[in-house]
């Protein structure tokens, strides 16, 4: 037999520069990583600044327990070694007195986060019960400075660039892959703040496309002009509600009136709705998540300990806002919900469903559903449901909903954003939830539809039941009228029997929008007086919208 | 941060202002909270100081009936990161342009008149209200000063407190502008005989030449008071109170005068009649409510005079102020 050889299998450094130079899909993706890291610092509090509109320069700073300078060598070593394990428990105290929290981060890649945000950065930490800190100035190679227009911006390097300067390594070379250089000093507190313990992370050198984007300042510019429609918001309850109105507008809007830059704005808002999703924050003071409501348990996971994360003076929170419990339509919101089940070994699952009948979903991005991991969102609401099967149409756009689960860990792609969507994990959970969909949600869902018609249309069909009636008062043979289903294959609008009229409700101009019932009613109004008959209605409604356009045009 | 917004958010001269001239005279509403629009400097120590004497409310993070409104994106970033809470409307931009309704920005435009009537305006300009550069009749300052009054008479505004800040330095202004409220003065010695006793009496001084020459700054201060009670005049209302306030910055290589004018605006209600001669007279008489703008000496704060004593007295106000952010207040390391 041949000699068998071993050959090691490695991995070439391009693939981790690669991972260096950006794993999250969006800023607020990696700023979620750093929220994450507070939030297993056990801060009560993280405050973001990111200098908005100007965007050249962003501060997080949690009241978390802080690093020390030994624990930082070790992480900045080794970027991806992390001591913190997944759902561990760790304790805080906290205004309702000591609670537990379940540690969300794993893999100690914070760091990655921040070269993708920054060329450079500035971090500052101190623990509890010392006046000594650390001072460390992270500068990450895989950035040029360039001085545009007077300020110091930062381009990340071509990939070009980066691949031939990679091939003309040695493969000794290759294998010592550095993201940049780390500048730790040693650094004393005042001793009135013994007791403070804090990380404060500035990132200052902000890569010039996440400036961009952030500030929805297109391609050409890093700030957006004073004159922009920018909206101001005071709170976060009104940038939940613009970004819906504005959708809704928009929805309504004609495509041939819709500007392209519209489609840009709002990035900023858009970025803090999904750090609203993304964060462990607790839910809204709305009846559903308050005690008796619908949602409370769900409320009560999300409240386990307390956690505030502040941006620009916005206090962020789950985002609902009173409208989407309102009655749209004459519809009530439908509330579906599972507690504490089993869909993996002993893995947990709770989770819930919000239906809107009659209403999408908005903002859109809300249609579909969230999957938490340890209270952390695992990317953003799910439109395909975890890719269920059968089409189930509009009903869709009309879901939203959250499933909290444990024992995920395993199944998440190193950016925590995305499923592997074959881990067995993973693929329980699916199976779970799609039973629910299959078996609960959507035969309720079209029970719902056929049992009730839409109070809005029942109402408008009494409407014109009335009109109906009152038209038919003075007509000369005409005693009665009536709504009834003659079959779509009827042609007919009204059908005059002996002295009834009666009006078929499956003829296509019988579907109660505004334009149509008016039609029917003026067809109505000619055929009950004998001016005209019904199949000739076509062709004299054609002649009346003539004579409205040139009544117009003159 | 600019060095202007350096100065709004340290000097013990300008808090000086805000603790001893404009919260007394917002007091003079006798109603609290009140909604308040600001020409925002950055450091908005004003907002914070109205607030902490409880004349402006907060509510979920949120200064209640705050408006700011600035010049450009570098300041409106400024101003949030240095707030504690944020406002109820922040916006960049010209305010005249905003006010007046450009076509252009009909959101904002829309923003800024939703919020309108305000119960004090605080035009706290820090350059003169016509420059020598613009060669326009009305300046955008005077424009927007106009407007707000436009927009405060159209929303039925019975009373407010309006505080104009404007620097003094002649040279700085257009001259034709200084020659028309020069013309002001004339006018009041002609055609009030009270005016011009007092003037006399005060300064000695007999027309506005001598009065412009040998009282400069306060010629112009009187004038600049007239200017203003001839708007609002033709808006409808009049002054139950107003004040001139000096701040002298006179520790620089160039002496700084800032003239500070606040106002307790009323809606002017013709009084009741007692005799038949009296109808058709009872005009909004501006010239005679100038009359009680002339006097000796005007309330002037200095650097020379009194900025170690206001260092005292603010310094830690003013500290507390600064750090106060909506960022967490963690400590900065010592330097070694």
């Amino acid at each position: 037999m041949d000699k068998i050889e071993i050959i090691p299998i490695e991995v070439s450094s391009r693939i981790l520069r690669h991972i260096g130079r950006g794993i999250y899909r969006s800023p607020a993706g990696a700023l979620k990583e750093l929220i994450s890291n507070a939030y297993d610092a056990g801060a009560k509090k993280v405050t973001i600044n990111s200098n908005y509109p100007v965007i050249d320069k962003i501060i997080v700073t949690d009241n978390g327990c802080g690093i020390t300078k030994t624990k930082f060598e070790d992480v900045i070593q080794r970027i991806g070694f992390s001591e913190k394990n997944l759902g561990e428990e760790v304790t805080i105290i906290d205004s309702q007195g000591e609670a537990k929290r379940k540690i969300i981060g794993h893999y100690g890649i914070g760091f990655l986060a921040i070269s993708q945000l920054a060329k450079k950065a500035v971090i500052t930490s101190k623990v509890e019960d010392s006046v000594e800190g650390i001072r460390v100035t992270l500068d990450f190679d895989q950035f040029e400075t360039h001085n545009i227009k007077g300020k110091m911006m930062s381009i990340a390097k071509s990939e070009l660039a980066i691949e031939k300067s990679d091939k003309s390594k040695s493969r000794d070379e290759d294998s010592k892959f550095s993201i940049g250089k780390c500048f730790l000093q040693e650094v004393k507190f005042d001793t009135a703040s013994k007791k403070q313990s804090f990380t404060k992370v500035e990132l200052i050198e902000i890569r010039e496309d996440v400036q961009r984007q952030i500030a929805s300042s297109g391609t050409t510019k890093l700030t957006p002009d004073i004159d922009s429609l920018r909206m101001y918001s005071s709170n976060f309850e009104e940038i939940i509600k613009l970004l819906r109105s504005k959708e809704q507008k928009s929805a309504q809007t004609k495509i041939s009136e819709k500007k392209l830059p519209s489609l840009r704005e709002y990035n900023y808002e858009k970025l803090l709705w999904e750090l609203s999703v993304y964060s462990p924050l607790p839910y809204p003071e709305q009846a559903a998540f308050k005690k008796g409501g619908e949602l409370y348990h769900f409320a009560t996971l999300a409240n386990q300990s307390e956690f505030e994360v502040v941006v620009d003076g916005f206090v962020l929170h789950k985002p609902y806002e009173e409208w989407f419990w309102q009655e749209k339509n004459g519809f009530k919101t439908k509330v579906y919900s599972w507690k504490n089940e089993t869909y993996y070994h002993d893995f947990k699952v709770s989770g819930y469903l919000i239906y809107q009948p009659g209403t999408m979903i908005r903002p859109k991005a809300q249609q579909g559903v969230l999957i938490r991991e340890n209270l952390v969102a695992v990317g953003l609401y799910d439109t395909t449901f975890l890719n269920y099967p059968f089409n189930e149409g509009s009903k869709f756009n009309s879901l939203t909903g959250e499933i909290f689960c444990t024992g995920l860990a395993g199944a998440m792609n190193v950016d925590r954003d995305s499923f592997n969507q074959t881990a067995e994990e993973y693929v329980a959970l699916t199976e779970w939830f799609h039973d629910k969909l299959y078996n609960t949600v959507f035969p309720e869902i079209k029970s719902l539809q056929k049992d009730s018609d839409s109070p809005a249309r029942a109402k408008n069909t009494d409407v014109v039941s009335d009109i109906l009636n009152f038209l038919a008062k003075d007509g000369k043979k005409i005693k009665k009228v009536a709504l009834k289903s003659l079959g779509k294959k009827d042609k007919r609008r009204v059908l005059i029997n002996k002295n009834s009229l009666v009006v078929n409700i499956d003829h296509k101009d019988c579907d109660m929008s505004t334009a149509k019932r008016e039609k029917l009613l003026l067809a109505t109004a000619l055929i009950i007086n004998g001016y005209i008959s019904d199949d000739v209605f076509d062709k004299v409604a054609d002649e009346i919208e003539k004579v409205k356009k040139i009544v117009k045009e003159i | 941060m600019k060095r202007v917004d350096e100065l709004m958010a340290t000097c013990p001269l300008k808090h000086e202002i805000r603790v001893d001239f404009w919260e007394p005279y917002i007091r003079k509403l006798k109603r609290k909270p009140v909604s308040y629009l600001t020409l925002y400097s950055p450091p908005l120590m004003d907002v914070k100081y109205f607030h902490n004497c409880g004349l402006i409310e907060e509510n979920d993070g949120v200064y209640q009936n705050v408006v700011g409104v600035g010049f450009n994106t570098d300041a409106e970033a400024d101003t949030t990161a240095r707030l504690d809470k944020r406002l109820e409307l922040l916006l960049s931009g010209n305010i005249n342009t905003l006010i007046t309704g450009d076509k252009s920005k009909p959101e904002k435009v829309k923003q800024l008149e939703s919020k309108f009537p305000f119960d004090v305006i605080n035009l706290d300009y820090t350059d003169t209200l016509h420059n020598y550069s613009r060669e326009e009749e009305l300046s955008p300052h005077i424009s927007a000063i106009e407007t707000i009054l436009e927009r405060q008479s159209k929303r039925n505004k019975e009373d407010f407190i309006l505080f104009v800040t404007t620097d003094a330095n002649m040279p700085a202004y257009l001259p034709k502008f200084i020659e028309d409220l020069r013309a002001l003065i004339d006018k009041n010695i002609a055609e009030t005989p009270q005016f011009s006793e007092r003037l006399k009496r005060a300064t000695n001084c007999n027309n506005s030449t001598e009065y412009f020459n040998r009282f400069q700054k306060d010629c112009f201060a009187v004038s600049l008071v007239k200017f203003i009670l001839g708007l609002l005049s033709d808006y409808s209302y009049t002054i139950v109170k107003g004040d001139i306030k000096w701040l002298i910055r006179d520790q620089r290589d160039e002496e700084k005068r800032m003239l500070h004018l606040g106002f307790h605006i009323k809606r002017f209600m013709p009084p009741k009649i007692n005799s038949r001669s009296a109808i058709g007279n009872r005009r909004n008489n501006v010239e005679a409510k100038s009359v009680g703008f002339i006097a000796k000496d005007y309330y002037a704060i200095t650097e020379k005079n009194d900025l170690d004593r206001l260092k005292r007295l603010h310094a830690e106000q003013l500290n507390d102020f600064n750090r106060r952010t909506f960022e967490l207040d963690v400590p900065e390391p010592k330097d070694e």
